[in-house]
């Protein structure tokens, strides 16, 4: 499946309220939409929000970390329509869970909410760092609350091509992710050596180590992929590298929305990275942290996500349009989960030298 | 040797009055606090494990599982270690010889127009490095890079690649050599500032060729000036991860420090510290030998000293019809290292990544920096920004001139040991040290940790730079300079503020402009001890960065060189003894 840049005659983003103000509308519609939708849910839990969102308002702020600010920016405002009087304060960080456990070991722990990958949550869950809250209130489907009540499910992040649509035409790209490793699309590919690995984990999921490892060699040794570090959307832009095989259909979404002639494919595997939201045990603002965690796995926040970064939950139930876009995808969706989580760290720790140059 | 030492060094306890041991006292005691906490997690580090605990949790144990894993590997030795050999002496030889043509033709010709390039000189140091990278990969990369089309439309080539490629060794030791310049240039200015010509000027009068007064006189005269940087420049090259990771990458490139990368961004859940560690440690053993192959070669100090009570008053070379010559190879390498990067610096914050054509003129947009000038938290930024760098070099400046007095003119007992101590800082990457300010300044009940101050004591670690120039500084200085400054009634402190430091103030002006500019680009730090309170520019520029908002990154890196540049451009103006340029 492609996606083309609806938005690409705009002119580029303004600053991060101008976006939001621009998009009230819009937003405004979909919250209502996502109120109808889950109206039932919201009468029958609306006296335990209100009591935890009025415990949380008199504590006034909430401190929320995420890995980008893109994950974050979205919340204050959007919170702030809905249930006002909450401060938040957001740090994005990827390199965050070092400094969480640091924190929480000399007793100090400085934040409310983490907001991260399954994965990436992981190393704070095993230490016991989280603390629970009432998922079920905000709507959250208790199959998509994880850890045994201690995170929420939030969005997905999807793998997919990102490519230059003024070089490329959407029929111009393969079907499968395996096509890539055709001799045309050699010196015209490149990737992030983060990202690289980890969508390789979830390929080889599917195709097996062996596989996957000689496609990757393929790619790296014959097809000249250019593995950079550098931002892939200039990259693209300039022409030097006209296809990214690791990027995130919403990321595309947000470029092209900014302007930038970026489209976006997904192909016979359609990865899914779970994100989920956590409040964390001795929290400064414990009810703010409870109430915020849970109401951003609800379908209000999943709606305000979606309507400022393209961020969704393409989980079987969710209403987003990304949830619709997948289910009509004709890719076999795999969505990280607890269970297989340990199975793809496993795979992407045993790719990851190929990409790094460590194994040939 | 130890007859020279012990002349050179008259001080003790007793000439130097109360006042001098508590200031003494306090400045080795301040460098030994800023780098043991970095210093004993590096070590501490690299002997924890498992990989999925951190070094100081619960359960983590004594292991060398992290070097088993590191030095077991094949490839490390097939590829890269030879990989990072050619890498490093490469680009610190084409720093050098850039950087020492320059040095040499600032601060000892009659270069017109010497401030200005002074300062452009240096602007590749100011931009964060990563963008840096990107400005070249725009310019050089071999499909699409914008002076690769201009060459290929030019001699009408029908080659869809090349000419040029970054994406190579050759590229990559050409990328980091040309970002090594500013801080190779910037030391060796110090040193020639201070020389004084009567040296060069007795050799021309006894006969010799300007090529072999430069050889044998310039050069073995400026021994210690020069072979400090050289070594500081190798170990930054090899600690350097950046330009590696986006030029060497895609070139099949690997070098030692993107190992560092790897380990502090694994598959795994958190930053594998003892690995990191373990990869560092060659580092600190190459400081060591480096320090000692340094501390070698200046053995006999009193062949440095140039700056003597017996008159001294810089001299300069007329170019004369070298003028022309000098000036283009100023400009060619300002050009491709400072007013490119800057025009495509400036484009993106403008234009995004559209193409620099006419075309795209009507896409201009401010928005990046209307956002940022709009925000309060920018100004805030700005702020914390100027006064961690400024301070925080202030105070490294000051205690790495006194260490060096302790170093060099003392006979404080373990003083080799601190003067060792000192360098190591250059071989701890800072995500390292990063994780010791963070346990330690969480862990101490003195109320900074959240605020701007934990920024400040934390970016003090880095003294290995301004220890360097202070020594190479102070070598240049006799001693008869103080002892007549003694004679005359001078209270030790009066003599270090009177005469020793004024005279050092090339060597302190140098290694404050530097650690201002490594003060302002330090993100790594910043977000390890980041709170909504303590935030600084870089912060900014990295997440914007990480947020695919290249614009505004930009945008930001733009700013910071807006504001840099003014204070190289002051320090230069003001801080130094002035001579009419012509």
């Amino acid at each position: 499946m492609t996606g083309q840049a609806a938005f690409g005659g705009q002119p580029r983003e303004k600053g991060i309220m101008l976006k939001f103000y621009r998009n009230a509308a819009a937003l405004s519609a979909t919250v209502i939409a996502a109120l109808m939708v889950v109206a039932p849910a919201t009468a029958k839990n609306d006296a335990a929000i209100q009591a935890l969102y009025g415990k949380a308002k008199a504590e006034g702020e909430v401190i929320v970390w995420g890995p980008t600010t893109a994950e974050l920016e979205w919340i204050g405002p959007a919170l702030a329509k809905r249930y006002p009087g909450i401060n938040v304060k957001i740090n994005a960080d990827v390199r965050s869970a070092p400094k969480i456990i640091a924190e929480a070991r000399a007793g100090k722990t400085s934040l409310d909410v983490f907001v991260f990958s399954m994965g990436g949550m992981l190393a704070i869950q095993r230490r016991g760092l989280l603390g629970t809250t009432d998922w079920q209130a905000f709507g959250v489907p208790k199959d998509q609350v994880y850890f045994g009540g201690q995170a929420g499910a939030t969005h997905n992040i999807v793998y997919s091509a990102m490519y230059n649509t003024k070089l490329v035409k959407p029929g111009d790209l393969p079907k499968k992710w395996e096509d890539f490793a055709d001799p045309k699309w050699s010196g015209k590919l490149v990737a992030s050596p983060f990202l690289l690995p980890r969508l390789s984990g979830f390929l080889a999921m599917e195709w097996g180590e062996e596989k996957t490892a000689n496609w990757l060699r393929t790619l790296i040794n014959d097809r000249n992929l250019m593995v950079t570090r550098a931002p892939r959307q200039g990259i693209l832009a300039s022409g030097e590298r006209p296809v990214s095989i690791t990027d995130f259909s919403s990321v595309a979404q947000r470029l092209a929305r900014g302007g930038a002639s970026v489209g976006w494919a997904w192909f016979d595997i359609i990865p899914a990275v779970q994100f989920v939201a956590a409040p964390l045990k001795g929290a400064p603002h414990p009810n703010a942290a409870k109430f915020v965690a849970a109401w951003l796995a609800g379908a209000e926040a999943r709606a305000a996500r979606e309507a400022h970064n393209f961020g969704a939950s393409v989980r079987a139930g969710s209403n987003t349009m990304r949830a619709k876009e997948v289910a009509k995808a004709t890719g076999k969706v795999i969505i990280e989960d607890p269970k297989n989580m340990k199975v793809r760290a496993g795979l992407y720790k045993k790719l990851s030298p190929i990409v790094t140059g460590r194994k040939k | 040797m130890a007859a020279t030492a012990q002349a050179v060094r008259v001080h003790r306890t007793g000439d130097i009055g109360i006042s001098g041991v508590l200031v003494l006292g306090a400045a080795v005691a301040a460098a030994v606090y800023f780098i043991s906490a970095p210093l004993a997690m590096l070590l501490f580090s690299a002997f924890r494990g498992p990989e999925d605990l951190l070094p100081f949790e619960t359960g983590a144990a004594w292991t060398l599982d992290n070097f088993a894993q590191v030095y077991g590997d094949t490839v490390l030795y097939s590829e890269i270690i030879p990989n990072t050999l050619v890498f490093v002496a490469g680009s610190v030889l084409v720093a050098f010889v850039i950087a020492f043509t320059l040095a040499w033709l600032i601060e000892r010709t009659d270069l017109p127009g010497r401030n200005v390039f002074f300062t452009l000189i240096i602007f590749p140091i100011i931009v964060p490095t990563v963008i840096l990278a990107i400005a070249w990969m725009f310019m050089f990369t071999p499909n699409s890079g914008w002076v690769n089309l201009a060459i290929r439309a030019a001699f009408g080539l029908e080659r869809t690649a090349g000419p040029l490629n970054i994406l190579s060794m050759p590229g990559l030791i050409l990328a980091q050599g040309a970002s090594l310049v500013p801080f190779m240039f910037l030391l060796l200015t110090a040193a020639l500032k201070t020389m004084n010509p009567a040296f060069e000027e007795a050799s021309a009068t006894s006969g010799a060729s300007p090529l072999t007064t430069f050889f044998k006189v310039t050069l073995p005269v400026l021994r210690p000036g020069i072979l400090a940087p050289v070594i500081l420049a190798a170990l930054i090259a090899l600690e350097s991860f950046e330009l590696p990771l986006i030029i060497g990458l895609p070139a099949r490139i690997n070098v030692f420090a993107i190992q560092i990368f790897f380990e502090l961004n694994p598959d795994t859940d958190l930053p594998v510290y003892g690995r990191a560690a373990a990869v560092a440690l060659p580092f600190l053993a190459a400081a060591l030998g480096l320090l000692f192959l340094y501390n070698h070669l200046i053995r006999r100090a009193e062949s440095y000293v140039t700056v003597t009570g017996k008159g001294y008053r810089p001299a300069r070379y007329p170019l004369g019809r070298w003028k022309w010559p000098a000036i283009i190879f100023a400009s060619t390498y300002i050009g491709l290292a400072a007013v490119i990067p800057a025009a495509v610096l400036v484009w993106v914050s403008l234009f995004g990544f559209n193409p620099p054509t006419v075309g795209s003129l009507g896409k201009v947009s401010f928005d990046a920096y209307s956002e940022l000038l709009s925000d309060f938290r920018f100004y805030r930024a700005v702020g914390n920004t100027f006064l961690v760098a400024g301070l925080s070099a202030f105070i490294v400046t000051l205690v790495g001139a006194l260490v060096s007095w302790v170093v060099v003119r003392s006979n404080m007992p373990g003083r080799k040991v601190l003067d060792f101590i000192s360098f190591l800082s250059i071989g701890i990457p800072s995500v390292i040290a990063g994780l010791a300010m963070l346990l330690l300044y969480i862990t101490l009940p003195i109320g900074v940790f959240g605020t701007v101050w934990v920024l400040v004591l934390a970016y003090c670690y880095r003294l290995a730079v301004t220890t360097r120039i202070s020594r190479a500084g102070l070598m240049q200085l006799h001693q008869e300079l103080e002892e007549a400054s003694r004679v005359a009634g001078g209270q030790w402190l009066t003599t270090i503020r009177r005469v020793v430091l004024p005279l050092m103030a090339p060597s302190l002006v140098a290694s404050f402009v530097l650690l201002f500019i490594i003060g302002f680009r330090e993100f790594t730090l910043a977000l390890i001890l980041l709170s909504e309170e303590n935030m600084v520019l870089s912060v900014i520029l990295f997440r914007f960065f990480e947020n695919t908002e290249m614009d505004k990154a930009a945008a930001v890196a733009t700013l910071i060189v807006v504001f840099v540049v003014p204070v190289i451009f002051a320090a230069r103006r003001f801080a130094l003894p002035q001579e009419r340029e012509g």
